[in-house]
């Protein structure tokens, strides 16, 4: 089953292009959308809440292709998701009936709407603004109030652009709990867009990069889990499987989660002595082009991928089955509690 | 200044004693500028939130136009109204001539360009991320109607006190298509200007404190309801 098909999709604004071959997403799924500033995840999302409609091509949902032209069938679409904005405008009235708005504009009851951002409000703190002016709020405040607003709706479709954006540090677990129990509770699908690498690991293993308003599947490689030790020495190590252990810099003794930037792994023909002390042989399995770059998966216990530019790639003579060494710093493993 | 002074405290002891005809002129002034700024609402506000918020051919133009006519002349809309009602023209059938209709007319053309032109103004002034924001939140046609008045309503409130206050004050309509009579069409305006060539300078500053009254008050309305909203 498909949620979500996207098939040589274009939206153009007046400065720049997204262009989809292919998206295809799942329901009951968590999905992290990651790339740099101005790459296009806000379009994307946009484009999923049925708010901005494609120039060319087909946005398939739940089976059904989308028809732009029938005002009544996008607010019927728009009304089973969930979306927090970026940077997102709070009315001139209070914090409660901002958050109240997307439910009273459903027509569910008073009571309900009651019980509903009584609830919201309660897990996300926010019971002592309800009779607050929402322009009276600090930028976090106003940040939960927004995120309220769109998962008060217990919509089956959540899409959440930088939704811990100027959220303070003792709040952003406490937002990614709440949506991730949606998640696992209400089987929402969740789409959460985030320049935070440390986040992206931390919500999901799905993740949908967008690079120059082109979506890429380079995200998906090198995240980890295991269990970090540290030596009396202070060393620090996370043994992954029977034969690999990573060295890391940083992280608490405990379960956690590796996150390794393919672009800071270094292939060569002979073990590299350098200062990364992290040097593992493996085996190509998997070579990809990756526009202008290449990616080379190698099978050394766990599968790691490597970005490299195509020079480096010709002047290694790589091919699938040889052998090559994946080196990388201790500092260049993010590590995700 | 004793002549001054003495026209003061006549002026006070006729508000004080709600001289009648003093009363029934304040009525007729707040009676036409009350219906002609109502109906000015009605047609201006819903007219001035379309032409922010659709794209059409001549849009830019017509936002142009709107605000030329906010400083028509009194006496251009007068002589207009006048050629449409007096016996010789196309309306004159109507009879409507010198009556508080025809003030209502002339005032409500007067109002008209300034509301929807300050609605314009204040709905395109609005933040652009409403919009998305309703569409987000699956607020139908109607209900994102309401919130756009709902975020622009200090500045419509400004348009319509703003028509108010020109139609309040305004002499040449009044006089032109309501011709001054008295018990009738009469209003501040036109017997200000009446008993002053009169030399009934009493009656003319009477009729000046209720009308700089009137437009303090609307002021000062308007100020507590921005500050309470707020």
């Amino acid at each position: 089953m498909i949620l979500y098909d996207l098939k040589d999709t274009v939206n153009v604004r007046a400065d720049f292009k997204l262009a989809i071959e292919a998206c295809r997403i799942e329901p009951g799924i968590v999905y992290a959308v990651t790339g740099p500033n101005g790459s296009g995840k806000s379009t994307f999302l946009n484009l999923l809440a049925f708010i901005e409609r494609p120039l060319k091509g087909s946005v398939v949902f739940n089976g059904q292709a989308v028809n732009y032209g029938s005002p009544n069938e996008l607010l019927r679409l728009r009304r089973r998701t969930g979306c927090l904005l970026q940077n997102p405008y709070l009315f001139n009235m209070s914090v409660y009936d901002n958050i109240g708005y997307g439910l009273k504009a459903r027509g569910i009851s008073n009571s309900d709407i009651r019980k509903k951002v009584a609830r919201i409000m309660d897990e996300l703190a926010l019971v002592h603004l309800a009779g607050r002016s929402a322009h009276a709020l600090s930028g976090g405040e106003a940040q939960r109030v927004a995120l309220a607003r769109a998962l008060v709706l217990d919509a089956e479709v959540l899409l959440l652009d930088e939704p811990t954006a100027n959220v303070d540090q003792s709040h952003i677990r406490v937002v990614e709990e709440l949506i991730l129990r949606l998640n696992r509770d209400r089987k929402a699908t969740v789409i959460v867009a985030t320049h935070s690498l440390d986040q992206v690991y931390r919500m999901s293993r799905n993740i949908i990069t967008v690079m120059n308003g082109r979506i890429s599947d380079i995200g998906y490689a090198n995240v980890f889990s295991g269990v970090l030790n540290e030596d009396a020495d202070g060393l620090k190590r996370v043994r992954l499987d029977i034969k690999t252990e990573i060295r890391v810099a940083e992280g608490q003794p405990g379960p956690v989660t590796l996150a390794i930037d393919p672009q800071a792994v270094i292939l060569s023909d002979y073990e590299l002595m350098s200062s990364a002390l992290n040097r593992l042989r493996g085996t190509i399995v998997k070579i990809e082009e990756a526009g202008g770059s290449v990616r080379v998966f190698g099978d050394t216990g766990i599968i790691l991928c490597a970005l490299i530019t195509r020079k480096s790639y010709h002047d290694l003579n790589l091919n699938i089955g040889k052998s090559v060494w994946f080196t990388f710093k201790a500092s260049a493993v993010r590590v995700i509690d | 200044m004793e002549y001054v002074l003495d026209g003061i405290k006549e002026a006070l002891r006729i508000i004080a004693t709600f001289d009648r005809e003093f009363l029934q002129i304040v009525s007729v002034s707040l009676r036409t500028a009350g219906a002609s700024t109502l109906l000015a609402t009605l047609t201006g506000v819903p007219f001035g939130v379309l032409v922010a918020l659709k794209t059409f051919p001549g849009r830019r133009a017509l936002i142009m136009v709107l605000n030329t006519l906010m400083s028509l002349p009194t006496v251009v809309i007068g002589l207009l109204v006048y050629s449409f009602l007096s016996g010789h023209g196309p309306l004159g059938r109507l009879g409507l001539l010198y009556s508080v209709t025809a003030m209502v007319v002339g005032q409500f053309i007067l109002a008209f360009p300034i509301v929807a032109g300050l609605t314009v103004s204040a709905v395109q002034g609005l933040d652009g991320r409403i919009h998305p924001t309703l569409a987000s939140l699956g607020a139908d046609s109607h209900q994102s109607l309401r919130m756009f008045l709902n975020e622009a309503r200090f500045g419509l409130c400004g348009a319509i006190v703003a028509g108010f206050g020109r139609v309040f004050s305004e002499i040449g309509v009044s006089m032109m298509l309501g011709g001054n009579i008295k018990g009738y069409t009469r209003n501040i305006t036109t017997a200000m200007a009446l008993e002053t060539s009169k030399g009934e300078f009493a009656m003319g500053l009477a009729l000046g404190i209720i009308l700089l009254a009137v437009a303090l008050a609307i002021n000062v309305l308007f100020g507590l309801l921005q500050r309470k909203a707020k």
